[in-house]
Formats: structure tokens, sequence, C-alpha cells
């Protein structure tokens, strides 16, 4: 397959001499690992994970420079996942038995596995100075997923977590904190946990049902998730997910965008150099691990297509400023099941270069370079655990991005607050607020609870309800500028008639209330 | 007991043991000397080597055939002439102390520069590059320019609130302009009927109100105010431009605060964006006639903001503008056909909070160095330069490719001080959540922004405080209106990381440059008195006033209610702590407030915790009704207009 494809840019700068001597050494290696590789085969019962490293691999990346401005440059080392099979659907179906990392290496010509003993693996993630690897795993077949740590030779490998159920998709958080997905078998689904990188003072960030998932750490230090929207699929259609973004404490939970009008799985975000974010844009339904390459460019509103034309693609990750390595359907596979190939995408001209890696069998997706970056910001959290109470602000709940002139016409005088019972799963109403007349009302709430709002008028018909769930955590002062407002629009500047009120916030505690009484 | 008169009574104990204490004296400055090495904790305030002379470029334009640049350098106190082909200083004059404004007359031949704190213009020959003349302003002069005929120049006086006419011939004032706050930048209209003054801070008005700035039109002809151009919920007016078409409309970069909604929204965003506003004259007029209309649009991107809009300039085809964004190092190019249309597509008020308007027109966000002020473009239209104030350095962009070309080195020190490093710090939006600002956003000119921030309280809405001047603080501690930050560390440490930027903050190195510099920020010399320092008459009254100690009718007025109690000399007029004047609203938790120093008291309105005093008048003629900040309620209103004469001199 190789020799049928297109040189590529990168290729076409080997000279013939250099491609004798790289022959050379991949003969030479390949001697020299084989025993190796059989050994590791024999104390491991994943054989179909070993035998991808007998494989003839098309590992392109030794022979590649990349030209800027003239000069070559060097791509990173990478850490691939290889899969027999990439899956849609729940997040701990996604690779197969015999799933593993393997790390390709500028100077060796086959891919070097990372995690032979597991059963599965994947998710990688550098850390910010190169040295480690930050993955999921599975021990066994009837063993959960956890969140593993290792050197970047795979060595020193151990155990960050040690869920109950299945612990995936981690990233690392600024001054030695991990943020991964917990899925669970209770009625909330997957939620985002925070820990050290020791695996302790592991702690729940999400709180509402909605199936949360990591998807990545903004330089800004915001956590961009994606969770399922609206809650409750409608019409026998599974939900939407989109993606969100809240802070590494949990709060501040808000919607990177809106994109109601068009229903479609969204995830596997990344953050562009430039700040751009690009995502995995699937149709509902989906049985594919992957989907449509989108963006949302910096100060665009709403996201865009990065390819003219739709082809299946998977784990995009940024390398250089411009390029990315993508997984895309192989254009040489005649199977049933989609096999990915990693390819160099420019996201300028919206175009594949040629394949940087290609395995004859496995799929090979989740690139990441080894290499050092710059840890996003650190946020000083605000919280307040004593408090034991959460406060939303929102300037004007007449503004709303869905109405025309984004202005909700009828008059809204109070607010409903619902929350939803963490036993029975049902739905009841902690109470209701007062409106003010410039639309602003400012409450206090019990913490890490989800709530959703209604807004009424004055003859308590609902005007507008919201679809998902939110929640404040305990001190957070959550601020809205509407009832589900524009991104695009800042507030105005104006002291809301809410905060002017010396019996505000009104307290909606429902039963810790009732314990505590009615005092501020 | 307020805490004032335990304060003193506290004192009065000490007395008796001052024997005591003298002759522990030596012993604790020897363990001082001791232990001094071992234990020297960060201290900004004693680590101050001589500082190397920056060159702080400021201000560029070009001479009129484009062959050299002309570079206004505020650490140097010069102006310097840069061959573009070469790209070479070539000639260099001392000026004034801090110069700030720059203006080419006419034939290209004379140069003028103010010097901000000389209150001076130096007439510069470009041939022989010397000082010619010096001539004299109002206070605090920056922006400058002629008329079309040479014969008149127009000055801003940034501290006087007024903008000076001066004959050129005779080189003396021959009118004057009231303006509103800190009038900072003109600009002459391309037909040369108008000049136009920006205002730095907004109108003192009521502090739950949003703020409104000023555009001031001066008719050149009749040389009056031909028009008062108000653009609301702005401040910060910066340079001005104005399209090369003929009745083209202005460019004002500005910024946009939200100081009256909870400081929680930095969260969100949105708690400062910075734009622009565009100035369009109504049909068949000019800028400057009746019906100009003003229309804000946004600079800033959805979750990214460019704070500190400063430079601004078109290319002289109309095809480009270019704005300098100072507090991201940042230089922004526009499509202004396309600026045209987005002005079309949203003609109300809606345009000025709307993040998604700058994605339409900026074709490119270029990087400069630290802190780019000024921005000049060629003749033809082909290379702009941009002055990076902290680097003294200027950044050459290509337009015809929209990149950096080439940065020019003026030739400064190398070596970044702490100070140094710490001004950039201090200029640098990157440490808030999204870039929203710096600490020049809410402090131009290291001093105020005139307005009243919901800061972080126990609750929501309550504790309004108005901003305070950064300027000569070093030995005003505590700071904050409630005086719970013991030292600047604490102010700008963790605490302004977490409640303001909403982001990391400043690293402990970062702290401390930040530190330095803030304990270096001088304060100008005093326009109110005299260079020898003797008071005037109505001073020396009001010096009198301000130490008395009985009333008008002979009572003796209590210690703790007499003005140098609070206010001691000494320490720079406040006593560093916290007193009750009853200034307390209903929206206040406390009472007790941070008594504030008074050097330079005139140019810190508006006054009180909450700045509902908009002048030093009001302090006692509207807020003083139960005699609790002093006792003056048995003052004349000569008395009074005395008093404040004195403290004018602080």
């Amino acid at each position: 397959m190789l020799s049928t494809s297109r040189p590529s840019r990168f290729e076409l700068l080997m000279t013939k001499s250099m491609r004798a001597w790289h022959l050379i050494l991949f003969i030479a290696l390949g001697v020299s690992l084989a025993p190796w590789t059989f050994a590791a085969g024999a104390h491991t019962p994943q054989s179909v994970q070993q035998q991808y490293l007998c494989n003839q691999n098309k590992y392109l990346r030794n022979s590649r420079g990349d030209m800027r401005g003239g000069q070559a440059v060097a791509l990173p080392e990478l850490v691939i996942v290889l899969a027999p099979e990439v899956r849609g659907g729940p997040l701990p179906r996604r690779f197969p038995k015999g799933s593993g990392l393997v790390r390709l290496e500028p100077h060796a010509h086959s891919p070097h596995s990372l995690t032979p003993g597991f059963f599965t693996a994947a998710d990688p993630q550098t850390s910010f100075d190169g040295a480690r690897i930050l993955f999921a795993g599975q021990n066994a077949a009837d063993s959960a997923w956890q969140i593993w740590e290792m050197n970047v030779d795979g060595t020193s490998v151990r155990q960050v977590t040690h869920c109950a159920d299945d612990c995936l998709k981690p990233a690392y958080l600024p001054r030695g904190e991990i943020v991964f997905t917990a899925a669970s078998q209770g009625p909330h689904d997957s939620q985002l946990w925070v820990c050290k990188a020791d695996g302790s003072n592991s702690h729940p960030i999400t709180f509402g049902p909605g199936d949360f998932q990591v998807e990545t750490v903004l330089q800004n230090g915001a956590i961009i998730a994606s969770a399922r929207s609206p809650l409750v699929p409608s019409r026998g259609l599974p939900a939407d997910r989109h993606l969100y973004t809240l802070r590494p404490d949990g709060s501040g939970l808000a919607t990177l965008r809106c994109d109601h009008q068009h229903p479609a799985l969204r995830s596997q975000a990344q953050e562009l150099a430039d700040g751009a974010v690009i995502f995995v844009k699937a149709p509902l339904g989906s049985r594919n691990q992957g989907g449509d390459l989108t963006w949302i460019r910096r100060g665009a509103l709403h996201n865009s297509p990065l390819m003219a034309a739709p082809v299946l693609t998977s784990s995009p990750k940024p390398i250089n400023a411009g390029e990315l390595l993508v997984a895309r359907e192989s254009t040489t596979s005649a199977r049933a099941v989609k096999k990915l190939t990693l390819y160099a995408f420019d996201t300028a001209n919206g175009t594949f270069g040629a394949p940087v890696y290609e395995d004859p069998k496995l799929s090979s997706v989740e690139a990441i370079p080894v290499a050092a970056h710059e840890a996003p910001r650190w946020y000083w959290s605000t919280l307040n655990p004593e408090l034991h109470r959460g406060y939303f602000v929102c300037m004007d709940t007449h503004l709303a991005d869905s109405f025309p002139h984004q202005r909700i016409a009828a008059k809204i005088t109070r607010v409903r607050v619902l929350t939803l019972d963490s036993t029975r799963q049902t739905e009841t109403s902690l109470g209701e607020a007062p409106v003010e007349e410039d639309g602003s009302f400012y409450i206090a709430v019990p913490p890490d609870q989800p709530v959703r709002f209604e807004v009424l008028d004055a003859a308590g018909r609902v005007i507008r309800a919201q679809r998902s769930w939110i929640w404040s955590r305990s001190g957070e002062e959550h601020g809205c500028v509407g009832c589900h407002e524009d991104r695009s629009v800042a507030p105005e500047n104006r002291w809301p008639l809410a905060l002017r009120r010396f019996d505000t916030p009104t307290l909606l505690l429902g039963s810790q209330q009732k314990a505590a009484g009615s005092k501020h | 007991m307020s805490s004032l008169r335990l304060l003193h009574s506290q004192r009065g104990n000490r007395t008796s043991y001052r024997g005591f204490y003298f002759c522990l004296l030596p012993f604790a400055l020897c363990l001082l000397t001791c232990f001094s090495e071992m234990a020297a904790p960060i201290n900004p305030q004693s680590a101050e080597p001589a500082e190397p002379e920056y060159l702080t470029p400021v201000e560029i334009k070009f001479a009129s055939d484009g062959k050299k640049l002309y570079v206004v350098c505020e650490g140097n106190e010069s102006v310097l002439a840069l061959d573009t082909q070469t790209r070479q200083v070539v000639a260099k004059a001392k000026v004034g102390h801090k110069p700030r404004g720059l203006a080419v007359s006419p034939d290209g031949k004379t140069l003028y520069v103010s010097n901000e704190w000389s209150d001076t213009v130096s007439e510069v020959d470009v041939a022989t590059f010397s000082v010619k003349r010096t001539l004299k302003t109002g206070w605090g002069p920056v922006g400058l320019v002629t008329d079309r005929t040479g014969k008149t120049l127009y000055v801003a006086n940034s501290i006087a609130d007024s903008v000076s006419l001066i004959d050129l011939a005779s080189g003396t004032e021959i009118k004057r302009f009231t303006t509103h706050r800190y009038p900072e930048q003109v600009l002459l209209s391309r037909d040369g009927r108008c000049v136009y003054a920006a205002n730095l801070l907004p109108h003192l008005g009521p502090y739950d109100q949003p703020p409104v700035s000023e555009l001031l039109v001066l008719d050149t002809n009749k040389q009056v105010v031909a028009e008062r151009i108000l653009i609301p919920g702005a401040i910060e007016l910066r340079h001005i431009a104005e399209a090369p078409l003929q009745g083209g409309y202005l460019i004002v970069p500005l910024v946009r605060p939200k100081n009256l909604g909870p400081l929680i929204q930095v969260n969100q965003g949105w708690t400062m964006t910075h734009g622009m506003a565009v100035v369009r004259p109504a049909p068949n007029t000019s800028v400057g006639e009746a019906g100009s209309k003003v229309t804000q649009v946004l600079l800033d991107d959805i979750d990214y903001y460019f704070a500190g809009n400063d430079g601004v300039a078109f290319t002289p085809d109309g095809r480009r503008a270019l704005v300098t964004s100072s507090d991201a190092d940042t230089v922004s190019i526009l499509d202004t056909a396309h600026l045209a249309q987005r002005l079309r597509q949203y003609p109300g008020e809606e345009l000025a909070n709307r993040l998604d308007s700058a994605a339409t027109f900026v074709v490119k966000r270029l990087p400069t160095g630290h802190n780019p002020t000024s921005v000049a473009i060629t003749p033809d239209s082909r290379w702009a330069y941009i002055s990076n104030r902290l680097d003294d350095s200027v950044t050459i962009i290509d337009l015809a490719q929209s990149k950096v070309a080439a940065t020019i080195d003026l030739g400064g020190p190398k070596e970044i001080t702490l100070m140094r490093r710490g001004e950039q710090m201090f200029h640098a939006a990157k440490y808030c959540y999204q870039g929203q600002f710096a600490c020049a956003t809410c402090h131009p000119n290291s001093h105020l922004d005139g307005l009243a921030w919901n800061l972080e309280t126990p609750q929501l809405g309550r504790d309004r405080v108005a901003n305070r001047t950064l300027r000569g603080i070093r030995e005003t501690a505590p700071y904050k209106w409630n005086g719970h930050n013991p030292d600047l560390a604490t102010q700008c440490g963790p605490r302004i990381a977490k409640f303001l930027f909403r982001s990391e903050g400043f690293n402990t190195a970062e702290l401390e440059a930040l530190l330095t510099y803030m304990n270096n920020i001088p304060l100008p010399a005093n326009r109110h008195l005299a260079p020898d320092g003797q008071l005037t008459e109505a001073q020396e009254r009001g010096k009198t006033i301000f130490y008395r100690q009985y009333t008008n009718s002979g009572q003796v007025i209590p210690a703790e209610n007499r003005c140098d109690t609070c206010h001691p000399a000494e320490t720079h007029y406040t006593a560093r702590i916290s007193t009750d004047v009853t200034s307390k609203t209903e929206y206040d938790t406390n009472g007790m407030f941070d008594i504030p120093q008074l050097d330079r008291v005139y140019e810190d309105a508006p006054y009180l915790h909450n700045g509902e005093a908009l002048t030093l008048e009001e302090i006692w003629t509207v807020f003083n009704n139960k005699d609790t900040h002093g006792i003056t309620s048995d003052m004349s209103k000569e008395q009074l207009n005395d008093l404040i004469e004195f403290l004018k001199t602080l």
C-alpha cells in the first residue's frame, strides 16, 4: 500500500541514501525486536494485541520532515491507539480486546507497544513536561476501565483511579490534578471527576443527568465537556450531544455555543493554537466513533465544517499551527467495519495530506504528540463548602437567543426552580422567586444539585422552560445574562434591580431550608 | 468608642514607655542587621537599583514624504528620527519631561512635542533636529495638532481638562476650551474645519449610572466649540483617525466597562469589552456639524478579548484601518468595507455589545511588542509602523501580506529590570480570564478610571467602591476601601487573581516585578502649588482651616474630627486606618473606610468610598450634614473654598 500511495511531502524530502539507511535500520530493528515481541506475547493473553507488532506497519513518520518557510521541521514522536475496531456508543465499548497504545518514534521503524499487559487501552494524554502518558485501560475482560499513568517509554505503569465502574477519558489539569470521566450504573450516567495525580482526593465536578464526558482542557483553564441535550430523548430519538465549558472546580457550567437547530452528536473536541475549537460532529444514532470534522473558528458564533465533502473522521489532534493529525476512514479498506488511518490535515485548506501511519488490519486513532507543552491556566476556586448553598443571579430573563430580536416579549414576573430528586429521579419544585421589572432575579439553591428554571408571567403561565439541568456549587455565584442568552452579546451595563433589593437572594433551599429555618 | 479614638488612646499609653523603647533600640537594630540577610522577604520597595534609561516610545508620526518616522520617547525624554529605508535612528533631540504627543507642521519643517509633566511643547526644527522654542501650555499636555495653515497649535491639556489654542507666531496661548475629563488625543479633520479632542475619563456623573464619554469638536475657523459628541457606556477614548474619503467617518478606540453589574461576570466574559466608536456625519455634513451619528462596535471576539485599544490609523487608500490593543500586544487589521457592511446590518445600538462583529471585519490579528500604543501608515499604504512602548521597538507590518515584516530595535537598554518587567505585567491582560482586562485597563496612566465598581463582597450588589489612583501609593498601606489588604502583595497577589482576574494571576517572580513597578509609580508635580512652595493667600487661609482646633464660634473641635488627625501630613495625609465619616449608604455593609491619601487629590475625583461626591466641595456641602467628616457646618462658602484651595496643594 505504501508503494501505491502518492509520495507524501515528507517522503519527498528523503534522499535515496537516507532511505537505504532506514531500510537497513528497519531490518536490524525488526530482527532485534522480534524475540522481545514474542516473549511479551507469551505472558499476555492478548495475542491479538501483540499481533499488530508483527504486521508490516506503514509507519511513514520516520521519513517525514515538514517544510515551513524552507526549513524542515521534524514532527514529534507520537503515541497512538491501535485497535481492531473503533465503535460508537458508550465509552467503555469503544475499544475492544486487543486495542492498545503504541509509540511511534522518529528513528525506530516499528511501533513500540506501551500497554502489552492490558486487555485494552485507549485515551492517551501526554503530561505537560512530555515525560508521562495518562491513559485509560482495562486489565482484564471483566475488570473496570481505570485511569493509569506511565512513562512515555511504557515503564513505571501505575494505576491512578480505583473506580467501581468504568473510568475513562482522562486529561491533565495544571498543578498536579487530573480530570476524568466516571461512568456510572446510576441514573446520572457518566460524570466528570477530578483527583490528584496519585488518585487521592477524588471528587465529582458535574452534578446533573446528561452523561458528561471529558473532551479537552482549554488553554484558559476551562474544561470542555460533552453532554446530552436535552435531558430526555424526545420522539424516540437519542438526544443531541453538546459541548459545554466548566471550571475544574465544577463551577460556571455554560454551553460553548448553542446549535440546537442542528441535532448531532458532538465530541472529541480540541483547541487549536489560535483559539478555534475543533470537534467531530456525527448524525444522531451514528454507530461510528467518528463523523465530520467541524470547527468553531475564533470569534465565530456558529460552527462550520472543515471539509468540503464529508469523510468519516475521528480523534483530531493539533500538532503544529494549522496542522492536525486526524484518523479517517481508510481509502484502501474494503472491509465492512470501518478502518481508520492516521492522516495529516491542513486546517487552512481543509485538505488531508499523506497518511502518517497505516496498519493493514488495525485502526490507528487518538494520536498524541509525545512532547512537552504549555500547561493551561490554573484557577483560584471561589467555592465555599461551608456555605451549603449556591447562587444564581440573572441579569435579564427576557433575553433569549431563539426569540425575535433575542428577546421574550411577554412580561416575566416570576421564576420557578425545579430540581431532580436524587433517589426517585422525579422533578420537584424548590419554589418560586420574583423577577424584577428589568428581568433580573437572584436566588440561593442547594449546592451540587441539578436545577432548571421556568419563567412565568403574571398569570403563572410558563413562558419558557429550560430543558437542561445546571447547578451551582457551594459558594458559587453563577451569573447568567439571560434565559438561554446569546453568547455573542455582552449584557448592558446596569445595576440589576434584584441586587438592589434587601430581601434577596430568595432562598429556595428545599429540605435544607426547612431544616435551617428561613434565615438568610 | 470609634476606632479612631481607640487608636489615639493607645498612642497615649505608648508614650509613657518611650524611654524603655529607646533603650531597646540599639539591641533591636543589631538583631535586625543580623537577621536581615537570613530572612529578607521579597520587598520590592527596598530593591531599587538605578533604572537604566529606557526609551519608551509612545507616539509616532511620519514625515510627509514617508522617509522618516518621528518617535516620541517618554522614557528618555526625546524625539527620534528614524530613517525608514535604513531603519536606523538618524537624529535625536532632548525635549521636556514625560513627552507624550507629536505634531508635524504642514510644511514638514517643524515638530511639536508635548511634555506632559513640564506643561510645555517643544518646538523642534527638523533640519537641525534641535529645540527652537519651548511653548507654555495648560497642565498635562498630551495630544496636539496644528491647523492647516500651521499658524495655530491645538493642545489637549489632560490635567487641566481643556484644549489650548496657541498662536505659533507669538508662541502664546490665545484661547482655552473647557473639556470634560482628561482630554488626551486630538485630530485635525481632513478638510481642516474641525479639531476633535477625545477624553480619557468619562463625565463625572451618578455612580449608579453607566459612564458617558465625550468627543469634543472645535470649529477651527470660528474657534468655538462646534459640538460635544456623547459616547454613552464608554470610557478611555484614545487616538482618533478619520477615514480618507471626503466627509469620512471617525474611529475612536474605547473601552466599554460593565462596572454596574456584579464582577462575578468575569467568569462568563463581558466585564470589560473593547471596541471603537464610529462617528459618522449626518448626510451632506461633516463630522462636527449637528447630527453626527455614533455607533459603537466591539473589536473583541467571543471568549477572546483585546484589551487596551489605543492607536488607530487608516491606510491612505481607506481600505484598511489598524487598531492596536496596548494591553493585548496585538494589532487588528480591519477591512473597512466589511466594517461598513456590519454597520449597515446593525443600525441600532445593539452593535455596541455584539461580540461576533469583529470576526466579520477583522482580517488579521498580529502580535506586536509590549504595549503597542501608536500606529502610523506609510503614504503608499504598504507598511504600518507600531510603537511598542515597553519594548523600545517599532514593529513593521507588511500590509500587502498582512504579516509582521520586521521589528526595529530603537536602541534602548537590553537589560529588563524588575520595574520594567513589572510595568509590562501591569499592561498584560493575559493574566485575566479570556484576556478581558489588565491592571492598566482600570488604571489608565496608572491612575484611575473614574468609575465605582461592584467588587466581590459578602453579597452581590452591595459595597460599590470608587476606583483609586495608584500614583504614589507606596507608603499608604493598607489598601482597598475596607483597609483589609495590609500591603500591595496581598492586594495584587491571590486576591486579584481569585476575585478580579478569575484566573491564575501572577506567579511569585511576576508579582515581585509588578509590585516593584507599583511601588514606584510617581506622583505628578502639583500644578496648584507654586514652584517655590509658597502658598497663595487663599491657600494659606485654607491651611489654617485644615489645622484649626476651634470652630468659628470658638468651640473646641474634638481631635478625631480635625482634618489633620485623619489626614496627617507626615504620612501622605492619611492616618492609614479606617474610620467612619457616615458616608455609608444603604448598600454598604460596613461604614468604616480606609482614609485615602490626599496627594494630588484634585486629580482623583469622584470622591468618597463610592464616588458619590463628584467634587471636593460636594464632600462637605452634600455629604457632611452631620459634621462627621470634619466640622464644616460653621464654615462660610469662602472658608470652604479656601480649604479646597489648600487641599489642592497637597
